[in-house]
């Protein structure tokens, strides 16, 4: 059985971690294979959006600690931990969240650009109980998600955030019953899917260049990418369609 | 006959009863110290003859064979066979026994050696509740009395004049012996780490650092309103397995590995069932005696903690070093999942000796039924 699994069916690719006897736990071999699938949705004209996920009632335990002992490097150079953290799809990923997310699998949790979790769901960076600091993204992407005094006691305490309370701060967008997360995150990607495909990559860009900019850096850095959105085919497509009251055909140039 | 090595030895951190390791199947405990084996020696399972797996009560999670089970929830091929060994407490040191005499006979050149129990999930007697094991015949021989480990144990400290505040000394030992051995790293590198909902399970879990005398002394005796065994001198209800890989040298060699020992002497014995425990005294002088070496040649004990009467009457029967005995602790801290003990002791006193450069140890468990198991290995 693969480690990771892919599938891609109606504009919709979900990647599953599949390890569940180590509650999906990241080897050198998982973010390899995460990478390629990530390069393939990029790749693919068919696939607009894609869901992250783990089996067996678990996401990520983070690095797999057997691995690290056997002196294996789990992070890809150029792609981060799960070949995920440090270059993110461009297409939008959605994390859909059953169980625990812990550590490294928070980490993955918080590159992908949404999150459905179920309502047991749990994340946490418990790295300081045992004398470490995250190092796949946690301490850079937490505080520009929630309050910093949020993602600092996350931090600095080590103690997990429940489903509720991720939803509260703003880290999850849906939380769904306990084995509904990966459904309910392919209800959200296939609203994502039904729309303008280089609209959605470019809005998912824009936001990510813009990042920390004055205003007048982030329009400088928005107009061309939004230019060639207005000057696209699917642009034209999208008005008439609206105008025909038919769903639009996209060609995603 | 072929010369035994033990190429390396691995076991789970042990969990407590329904502890970190309760949610996790047996057969996956065992699946997992399989596959941990297998990375840090490098051995293509594939070469493996067979895996001997001790287990207790083989009922429900663990029947069926789990050793066979094992094998194939490791993803190792179908060719590679499996038994499961009963040979109560000591079944897994039982299995390293079979197994290296099968190598010796030549029935086997790579065969994995270990065992598992999961005590939360099938537990202690679990088997027993489902119909009656003792015959007649046993009733005839030993009357109406029903063999109990604790009743074995207070008869233990009776004949040997041990008092209560003997015991709870030595259960003192054993978990600040534990604690400073978990505490210095001792077990890291014999520890095979387990993913479990809310991170990685390294450590064993039974250890209890603030006891003190004060608070071993306030616990209710458990099998005799007057007797002196209680929760806190006896071994702990546990969750864990340990496997080995046992071979000759010269394969051992052609995996590029130096062997943590040689297996040097295996010996069982019995005796009385109803005193039941002290089965380790006439085992270690077999094995003492089989091997030609004197217990002042022994750099490490390891007797298992089933109760503090065992190793106690044991160190006073065969005059050995108190100093040497069970020195990282033992089951009484961090517990005692049955069919995985033997394995657990025997990775246990392997990497101590490679740690403090001891030639010899020897390992000995009580079992039900006055048995016992024996074993002296030695470094190379």
């Amino acid at each position: 059985m693969s480690e990771v699994l892919f599938e891609g069916a109606d504009g919709v690719g979900v990647i599953t971690l599949n390890r569940p006897e180590a509650k999906n736990a990241v080897t050198r071999a998982v973010s390899e294979a995460v990478a390629d699938f990530l390069d393939e949705l990029d790749r693919r004209a068919d696939l607009h959006v894609a869901v992250l996920t783990g089996a067996g009632g678990t996401f990520c335990a983070g690095m797999d600690l057997r691995a690290f002992l056997r002196g294996e490097v789990v992070s890809l150079p150029g792609r981060g931990f799960g070949g995920l953290t440090e270059r993110p799809p461009t297409k939008p990923l959605i994390a859909a969240v059953e169980g625990w997310a812990l550590a490294g699998g928070f980490e993955l949790v918080l590159a992908c650009d949404l999150v459905v979790a179920s309502a047991s769901a749990r994340f946490g960076l418990p790295e300081v109980k045992r004398g470490l600091v995250p190092r796949a993204g946690g301490l850079l992407r937490l505080p520009r998600l929630v309050p910093r005094a949020v993602a600092l006691e996350m931090v600095l305490t080590g103690e997990p955030m429940s489903a509720a309370r991720a939803a509260e701060v703003g880290l999850v967008n849906r939380v769904t019953a306990d084995g509904g997360a990966l459904e309910g995150a392919r209800q959200l990607a296939a609203s994502i899917a039904a729309n303008g495909p280089l609209a959605v990559a470019t809005a998912k860009e824009i936001t990510n260049a813009t990042e920390g900019r004055t205003l007048e850096e982030a329009f400088a850095i928005q107009r061309p990418l939004a230019d060639r959105v207005f000057a696209s085919e699917d642009a034209r497509e999208g008005a008439a369609a609206f105008a025909e009251k038919r769903s639009p055909v996209w060609v995603n140039r | 006959m072929r010369e035994v090595v033990i190429v390396d030895a691995v076991r789970t951190p042990i969990g407590r009863r329904n502890g970190t390791l309760a949610e996790v199947h047996p057969v996956e405990l065992s699946a997992l110290v399989l596959q941990a084996l297998a990375d840090r020696t490098g051995v293509d399972p594939a070469a493996v003859d067979d895996v001997v797996w001790g287990c207790v009560t083989q009922i429900a999670e663990q029947s069926s064979n789990v050793g066979r089970l094992a094998v194939l929830s490791a993803g190792w091929p179908e060719s590679v066979p499996g038994t499961t060994v009963d040979r109560a407490c000591g079944s897994s040191q039982q299995a390293l026994h079979f197994a290296a005499a099968g190598v010796a006979a030549g029935h086997y050149d790579v065969v994995v050696a270990g065992g598992v129990e999961s005590m939360s999930q099938v537990p202690l007697g679990a088997a027993r509740q489902v119909g009656k094991p003792y015959g007649p015949g046993i009733l005839e021989r030993y009357g109406t009395v029903t063999f109990s480990q604790g009743i074995g144990a207070e008869t233990i400290a009776e004949r040997y004049g041990m008092t209560r505040d003997d015991l709870d000394r030595f259960a003192l030992r054993s978990h600040q012996l534990a604690a400073a051995a978990t505490d210095d790293g001792v077990f890291e590198g014999q520890i095979v780490p387990v993913a479990v909902d809310g991170g990685w399970f390294t450590q064993d879990e039974g250890i209890r650092r603030g006891t003190s005398m004060e608070k071993l002394a306030s616990l209710k005796p458990a099998f005799r309103d007057d007797g002196v065994i209680h929760a806190g001198n006896a071994s702990q209800i546990s969750d864990g397995a340990g496997a080995m890989l046992v071979t000759t040298p010269e394969i051992a060699e052609r995996l590029g590995r130096t062997p943590l020992a040689r297996f040097h002497t295996g010996a069982v014995a019995a005796d009385d069932p109803v005193t039941m425990l002290l089965g380790v005294i006439p085992a270690t002088k077999k094995v003492l005696e089989r091997s030609g070496l004197g217990i002042d040649q022994i750099g490490v004990y390891e007797v298992n903690e089933a109760f503090a009467p065992v190793p106690l009457a044991w160190l006073e029967e065969v005059k050995g070093d108190p100093e040497l005995l069970n020195p990282a602790g033992g089951a009484i801290a961090v517990g005692h999942p049955l069919g995985g003990s033997g394995a657990i002791l025997t990775t246990r006193m392997l990497h101590w000796m490679k740690a403090h450069k001891i030639r010899y140890g020897l390992q000995v468990m009580c079992e039900a039924g006055g048995m016992a198991n024996a074993t002296i290995v030695e470094s190379l």
